[in-house]
């Protein structure tokens, strides 16, 4: 009787056919970036850029006349499903789509009625494994991600992932991963934002772009890559409804404590400023009387004037309440807020019911800012 | 194979079991709970209590083979539920292109091998596991510490204080067939070590179901769904890639020991309905009864929840007739 | 034919032609029958020439007897006035004589007597104590067992200079005995665990025993187990040191090593080593042990499964110089890894047998040639032969021999599960590894106590506390 349990099984376990691999690991094409479009069908094109792997040594970072060692593949359907489909055959490989490391998405797309249900159906795909970041850039996607450059390391996904890092803790950009777009859209809380891309053409930019009096940004800083992160894209229910420029964004990154240091100048004297700890932010409902406050602690790092400091602080509050105010009368709460409201709220279906947006919109903004000489 | 529970595999067993059971059940199997799964969780504990001190007493009465019944059968339920979505789970996980049936095959081969083993083996197994699982859950709470939102804990109630009480009565009947179990197997004497068991369980579901919900806000109703809760586990987008490692090895092995404990409980009660039925052949029964129950269609399962409470209910009063009747 | 349950008789010609036809005397060039006179009583020397020593049979025996004069001769006379030799005893079942003889020690038979003394003259070559060959540590003890049971029992009673020290003389084998010896410390080592040990002893009913490793396997719990039950180890420290913590130790004539039980997994884990060392030292030993073990048992599995099914866990860098390296490899990533199993044990095997004068172009062979070559061959993946390294020490790095052995088999079936399903396979063949051993006992004691179920204990288990915290027993 044991033995005939022993040899069933060891039948069952062989009879299973070896689990059935995904395929070897060799064999697969592993996308990095992906990109999102409106095919000029009006479906949904998707582009891939793709590592080639071959022996050691085919790979180079110059992308010289033996071939550049990564491979842009794109695809067109009538839906984002039939795309990807699509894209598999262009591919001629199983695709995996477990590294993807940064989704761009194009403005006009992001500011499309269907782009909230293309969300889920991206994330659904892909399962979130990986912290992929979002971009939303102007212009197409394809172009965008086609002659994406490795300028300083030797491959793309560890370029971008400690390009986003450094950009983020500066407040160039937000940080914006496309799970906390995917999870803003569908829940309760505030709004997601997503970074900016564009495609700088080599000479001075446009002026339309970075020339603002918020920008902290010279206006003839060039970089070595032709694409460009800088400031940020701000949604409501899944659409993009406008682009943040870089002193907006650095204010987001302030009021959400995202930022490390960073340089605020004024009345043409520049201080760098760092901060201490996490924002306070606080939300006071009375009825229908919403009061925010924000409270933010920073360090000058290299300046000890206090009459500079004491305008500083003036400056960015102003700042920072301006910024505010301009969400309000977008109807967007990206400054977590919402998260602070909830808490007075013992279910869903009451948070739900209170429309925290209509209520953000007419709020009482109190931003408070204290900077302290790191001299002592 | 032995129907025996030494006190320190009961205790350990039934923790380990109930840890698994109410985090799955709670998180992935009635997300509509969500924020408030925590206080459904400690509620159904303080509901269980009664519920487990009524069963010893009726066990001490002498009304054994009803509430072995009873539990018997909702254990055997229970375990066929798990043993399904352990493998929907791992379809999830990376096996998605292989059928569900096929990834029973290796949980019935654990849940067979320790049937044969016996209860203690599988208790010193959970022991084993408990001190695994302290430094591989550390592990994930540091490097998620900084990926945490203690704001998405609120509201505090979820979707209403109805979900949370429906989630206590569901998190009671979990703990009752497991914690009942371990109880009648075990020794009615060792009642209060149990009850302390479950409770440090209770305690340490609770911990996880809040570490899961900062990890994740709270969505929309289409965003509830299994697949997508196990997502949420796994990977949210926002903790590093590699963590998926421990966290799958935590609720793999967690699982294992809720279905092989279930399994064996089952197969330990039946041989004390029928005396006369050996190990070998009560341990092929419960295989195959779990194995078939799983590859039913859910809607001829039973809503296990509202069993053993029912039956219990009834079964006390009789008992304590019994008690008058025998003198 | 006389029969090995008889007993002698008064005539000593009587008790002659039974020996020598027992002994196949005119056949069996080794026995010797050595008439001589003590007094005027005829008596009869019987020894087997190279286990006894003629040295002391010409000095203690003949000499004596020749020198002796005065009152008239009989047993107790010959016993206790003639012979000067210090072990005599008195013996009248042919079976013990024949025994006693065929292992070296002198029979002396006399006309009117039906006792035969049996005096200790074994005079074999044996091999020198001498250093231990595979369980060599940095600090501490040299020496090891070596065949000789008189001389193992030697050294474990200099290891453990204690009047509580009990060796017990047990004989196991029916048709072809083998010596064995029982040691404990009365009062220390539960006598539960001797009386057991005793019993599955004298239960075994074998016409032999050949090697103590046989006897492990006839007196272990589960000898279906994939690990062993009881510990052996060549080392006297180390069989002192059990002994001292309250286990009993079984030595066997000709065999180099002793048996322990009983034993947790724990004890598998342990060095001579983690004693000798400072505490801490001693500590991060065993741990390194303990991740070897692990690192033994799941690496390869884990490698097939993560490249397999779960590629998303590892990161995109090491993933792109995983799929560079494997892009000329013909063979799925299973049959590589087992490939390069066989091939590390078949260099392991040949290692060993290989006579001296030729082993140590193995190494060469082994690492330079097969290695590098399959790997510009494409045959393997560079990565592969550092994952086959690392398992390789992991499972050296494992005190016990019989573990390591029993580690492979693990791993194999590891490797199995990990290629079948993944990181669920690995995690289903961990658990059922974890709960068989849990279900595993040696000498009735649950194989992973203190652990599971939780047992007070000596703080010497993985971590091992300072000296002053340690019990005796």
């Amino acid at each position: 009787m044991r033995r005939l349990a022993l040899l069933l099984s060891l039948t069952a376990l062989l009879l299973t056919g070896c689990g059935g691999t995904t395929g070897e690991v060799e064999n697969q094409a592993y996308a990095l970036v992906l990109g999102i479009d409106r095919a000029d069908t009006g479906g949904i094109e998707l582009t891939m850029r793709i590592p080639r792997i071959g022996h050691p040594g085919d790979s180079n970072a110059g992308g010289e006349a033996s071939g550049s060692p990564y491979l842009v593949l794109s695809a067109a359907g009538e839906d984002y499903a039939q795309a990807l489909e699509h894209l598999q055959w262009a591919a001629a490989r199983e695709l995996n789509l477990s590294h993807v490391k940064l989704i761009v998405a194009s403005e006009e797309l992001a500011s499309d009625a269907a782009f909230p249900e293309l969300i889920s159906r991206v994330a659904e795909t892909r399962h979130l494994y990986t912290t992929a970041g979002f971009v939303v850039c102007e212009g197409r996607a394809r172009t965008f991600i086609k002659g994406q450059e490795i300028i300083l390391g030797t491959r793309l996904s560890s370029e971008l992932a400690a390009m986003f890092r450094h950009y983020a803790a500066h407040g160039y950009i937000p940080r914006a991963t496309f799970a906390d777009l995917y999870y803003a859209t569908r829940s309760c809380y505030s709004d997601p934002v997503g970074i900016w891309g564009f495609m700088d053409a080599g000479e001075k930019p446009a002026a339309a772009t970075i020339t603002d009096d918020e920008d902290r940004l010279n206006a003839d800083t060039l970089t070595a890559s032709a694409r460009q992160y800088l400031g940020g894209a701000l949604f409501r229910e899944g659409r993009m409804v406008r682009r943040l420029t870089a002193g907006e964004t650095l204010g987001l990154d302030l009021l959400t404590g995202r930022v490390d240091t960073f340089s605020f100048d004024v009345g043409g004297e520049t201080c760098m400023l760092s901060t201490i700890t996490n924002p306070r932010r606080q939300v006071k409902l009375d009825g229908d009387r919403v009061t925010v406050e924000a409270d933010l602690r920073l360090t000058a790092e290299d300046s000890s004037d206090r009459a500079l400091l004491d305008r500083a602080e003036g400056e960015l509050a102003r700042t920072l309440e301006a910024l505010v105010r301009r969400c309000q009368t977008l109807g967007v709460e990206p400054f977590g807020f919402a998260e602070r409201a909830a808490m007075h709220f013992p279910t869903y279906q009451r948070w739900i019911s209170y429309d925290w947006r209509a209520h953000f919109s007419t709020a009482e903004i109190i931003i408070n800012v204290d900077i302290r000489s790191s001299g002592g | 194979m032995n129907n025996k529970l030494s006190r320190s595999a009961a205790t350990a067993s039934a923790g380990a079991a109930v840890i698994s059971r109410l985090f799955y059940g709670l998180m992935v199997d009635a997300p509509e709970v969500h924020n408030g799964a925590w206080l459904s969780a400690l509620l159904g504990l303080i509901l269980s209590l009664p519920v487990l001190w009524l069963i010893c007493r009726a066990a001490k009465r002498g009304r054994r083979p009803f509430l072995l019944c009873a539990l018997l059968v909702s254990s055997a339920l229970d375990a066929a539920g798990m043993l399904e979505a352990t493998a929907f789970s791992e379809s999830c996980v990376a096996f998605n292109h292989i059928p569900t049936v096929v990834l029973m095959l290796p949980l019935l081969l654990a849940v067979g091998r320790c049937l044969w083993l016996g209860g203690d083996a599988l208790g010193a197994s959970a022991r084993v596991w408990m001190r695994a699982f302290v430094p591989l859950m550390l592990v994930v709470i540091l490097y998620q510490w900084p990926y945490y939102r203690p704001a998405w804990l609120f509201p505090a109630l979820g979707f209403g204080m109805r979900g949370v009480l429906h989630g206590s009565l569901r998190a009671a009947g979990w703990i009752v067939i497991i914690g009942g179990a371990a109880v009648l197997l075990c020794g009615e004497r060792q009642f209060k070590r149990v009850c302390g068991s479950l409770s440090i369980a209770v305690a340490v579901v609770g911990l996880l179901i809040l570490l899961r919900l900062m990890m994740a806000p709270v969505m929309d109703a289409a965003g509830l769904g299994q697949r997508t809760q196990l997502d949420a586990l796994l990977t949210n987008g926002r903790a590093p890639m590699y963590l998926q490692l421990p966290m799958i090895i935590i609720y793999c092995v967690g699982m294992l020991h809720l279905l092989c404990f279930e399994s064996w409980a089952a197969s330990a009660l039946l041989q004390r309905v029928i005396p006369q039925m050996s190990g070998f052949p009560a341990g092929i029964l419960t295989l195959s009864a779990v194995a078939l129950m799983a590859l039913l269609p859910s809607t001829i399962s039973l809503d296990l929840w509202r069993l053993p409470v029912m039956l219990i209910a009834a079964l006390v009063p009789f008992g304590r007739e019994a008690a008058v009747c025998d003198g | 034919m006389p029969a090995c349950h008889d007993v002698l008789s008064e005539g000593l010609s009587e008790n002659i032609s039974i020996f020598k036809k027992l002994l196949n005397a005119g056949v069996n060039a080794d026995a010797h029958f050595r008439d001589y006179m003590a007094g005027n009583v005829p008596i009869c020397v019987i020894y087997i020439e190279g286990m006894a020593s003629d040295t002391k049979i010409n000095d203690f025996v003949l000499r004596a007897v020749a020198s002796h004069s005065g009152e008239a001769m009989n047993m107790n006379v010959l016993r206790n006035r003639v012979l000067e030799i210090a072990q005599c005893d008195e013996e009248n079942r042919v079976g013990t004589i024949l025994r006693a003889v065929v292992t070296g020690m002198t029979a002396v038979l006399m006309e009117g007597s039906d006792q035969a003394l049996l005096l200790e003259t074994r005079g074999f070559p044996t091999r020198q104590v001498d250093k231990t060959t595979n369980e060599s540590v940095v600090l501490g003890s040299q020496e090891g067992f070596v065949e000789c049971l008189r001389t193992n029992i030697t050294l474990l009673r200099r290891y453990v200079p204690s009047y509580q020290l009990v060796t017990e003389s047990l004989t196991v084998g029916t048709a072809v005995p083998c010596q064995l010896s029982l040691a404990y410390i009365d009062g220390v080592t539960d006598p539960k665990i001797v009386e057991e040990l005793r019993n599955r002893v004298k239960r075994i009913d074998a016409p032999s025993v050949r090697s103590i490793g046989e006897l492990m396997q006839r007196i272990e719990d589960k000898p279906s187990a994939l690990l062993p039950q009881v510990l052996q180890t060549e080392r006297p420290d180390r069989a002192a040191a059990c002994l001292m913590e309250g286990q009993a130790v079984l030595l066997a004539d000709n065999s180099p090593y002793a048996l322990v039980a009983p034993v947790s997994l724990f004890h598998l884990l342990h060095a001579s080593d983690d004693a000798f060392a400072r505490w801490q030292y001693g500590t991060l030993l065993r741990i390194i042990r303990f991740m070897g073990m692990l690192i033994s048992v799941f690496l390869p599995g884990l490698y097939i499964a993560l490249t397999d099914y779960h590629m998303h866990l590892i990161p995109m860098n090491l993933l792109t110089s995983i799929a560079e390296a494997r892009s000329g490899v013909p063979f799925p990533i299973l049959v590589e890894i087992l490939l390069m199993e066989f091939s590390f044990y078949l260099i392991n095997e040949a290692g060993t047998r290989m006579p001296r004068q030729i082993g140590g172009a193995l190494g060469i062979v082994g690492a330079l040639i097969l290695g590098q070559a399959a790997v510009s061959a494409s045959i393997i993946s560079p990565i592969l032969i550092i994952i086959v390294a690392l398992t390789g020490l992991g499972n050296y790095a494992v005190p016990d021999y019989g573990f390591g052995l029993g580690l492979i088999l693990y791993r194999l079936g590891v490797i199995l599960a990990g290629a079948l399903f993944g990181l669920y396979g690995i995690c289903v063949a961990a658990f059922c590894i974890v709960t068989a051993l849990c279900a595993t006992k040696s000498l009735g004691k649950p194989f992973l106590a203190p652990v599971a179920p939780p047992r007070p204990h000596n703080p010497d288990i993985l971590l091992r506390l300072p000296p002053w915290f340690q019990k005796w027993g």
